[in-house]
């Protein structure tokens, strides 16, 4: 079972906190910022920055809102966005893509996601089928616009839209289901 | 007083679709601009809610890969570092004659008209964490993290051993960061045969688009065979559109203004 309580264990400073910060999350940022990064030497970068903002941000960090897991990612993906809009910003070099094999995945047990990933699987089901392509392609794999349009055949401008409309509906579904589950509970 | 509510909700509605676009894929500036507006407008507006939802997906339809050991380890010395903000007795001694030698630097600057080249502090180690979050005065590998996720146009180029060069540099490997808007950058640079700074020191040089002379970029030293390091590219002049960054192995105190030879080129970055 993932340890809990470690990001007010980081905030408090406490020493061992920031290893297990690593231990528990480092196989979930390195995956998305493999995912996010054009190159494994960005990738690196994009962890150590991920994980500096991580433990800065640590005492932001509210139970009630999202899990550990959750509120680590929100911050990764983040970072790993402005990483990427920085890459797209600049003028005179643009050819630091390289391409670099991805390493098979960790299995993780289902016994293993949280209420929380539960509940958002369960509500990424009731959004229309292209909006929920379009998301798992943006958010599980962590494809740009462009590579979800050229992975689709769909415009950039529809995936923009499926993207948007879709994480509206999600957060009504989730909000609503959130609200089923404290009633029946 | 309906024409106003319309208003409110258009402005309502459109700050969501923001919100959810800056989860998806994240915003230009200019649309940041417009959202930073729209929230001060609506302060009860929950604006992490859209980041949480997207994390929440990417969390429960991602994976988790192996973290690889040297990276593991770059973050163990980052949470060291981070959580003991003090400096270590040798950082103190890097910064204390870093701090020394530009204030050398700086007089003979004043004295001399310019006439020599800017030396470079002693180069720190990459090793060295990037702490970002240090409250000392921050060393080269630091500084040059920070401008790479702070200054929006810094860019990163690899570097490695020139064509041609020596053995004994033949696994110079690293890489350049600049920011053409700060007009300062870094060269991180492993691979280097050591050097005595009586007899040989190390130049950066930066070739910038059309003009036919070569930016001198400040002199530095390797010290020992392992790891990395950091020294800050100070360039003298404007540095228009650089298309080459050099390093080259000349006498003490670097070359002068003139250009560097080709032959004496061991790492380069373009």
């Amino acid at each position: 079972m993932p340890r809990t309580g470690i990001l007010a264990d980081v905030a408090a400073g406490r020493s061992e906190a920031m290893e297990a910060c690593i231990a528990e999350f480092g196989g979930m940022v390195w995956s998305l910022a493999l995912k996010m990064s054009p190159s494994r030497e960005d990738a690196e970068e994009g962890v150590q920055e991920v994980f500096i903002d991580v433990w800065r941000h640590a005492s932001r960090y509210d139970p009630a809102v999202s899990s550990e897991a959750t509120f680590v990612a929100m911050i990764a993906r983040r970072r790993l966005i402005d990483r990427h809009r920085r890459r797209a910003s600049r003028p005179l070099f643009t050819s630091l893509e390289s391409s670099f094999p991805m390493p098979a995945p960790v299995a993780t047990s289902p016994l293993e996601i949280a209420d929380e990933a539960a509940r958002v699987l369960r509500c990424l089901d009731r959004l229309r089928p292209e909006e929920r392509r379009v998301l798992e392609l943006a958010l599980g794999e962590g494809l740009t616009q462009a590579a979800i349009a050229d992975r689709t055949g769909l415009p950039v401008g529809t995936v923009k839209s499926h993207a948007r409309r879709g994480l509206i509906r999600l957060r009504q579904l989730v909000a609503e289901d959130c609200a089923t589950t404290m009633a029946i509970s | 007083m309906h024409d106003l509510n319309k208003a409110l909700e258009a402005a309502a509605e459109r700050l969501r679709e923001l919100l959810a676009d800056r989860a998806a894929f994240g915003l230009d500036a200019a649309t940041e601009r417009e959202l930073a507006d729209l929230l001060r407008d609506h302060p009860a507006e929950d604006a992490e809610a859209f980041d949480r939802i997207a994390a929440a997906v990417a969390v429960a339809t991602g994976d988790a890969a192996e973290l690889p050991a040297a990276v593991r380890a770059r973050l163990r010395d980052d949470a060291r570092r981070f959580r003991s903000p003090a400096a270590s007795p040798r950082a103190g001694r890097w910064i204390a004659v870093a701090m020394a030698a530009l204030a050398t630097a700086a007089s003979l600057l004043l004295l001399i008209g310019r006439r020599h080249e800017p030396v470079a502090p002693p180069p720190s180690r990459a090793a060295e964490p990037p702490a970002v979050a240090a409250k000392i005065a921050p060393t080269p590998a630091v500084q040059r993290a920070e401008l790479l996720a702070t200054v929006a146009d810094a860019v990163r180029l690899d570097c490695a051993a020139a064509a041609d060069a020596g053995s004994g540099t033949r696994q110079a490997h690293g890489d350049v960061v600049w920011s053409p808007s700060r007009q300062r950058g870094f060269l991180r640079i492993g691979g280097l045969t050591p050097n005595d700074p009586a007899r040989r020191q190390y130049q950066v040089w930066i070739v910038d688009g059309d003009r036919g002379t070569p930016v001198p970029g400040g002199v530095f030293d390797v010290a020992g065979a392992d790891g990395d390091v950091v020294v800050p590219i100070l360039p003298r002049g404007f540095v228009q559109g650089p298309t080459m960054f050099a390093v080259t192995v000349e006498l003490p105190g670097g070359a002068a203004d003139a250009g560097f030879d080709r032959d004496r080129v061991v790492a380069r970055a373009e």
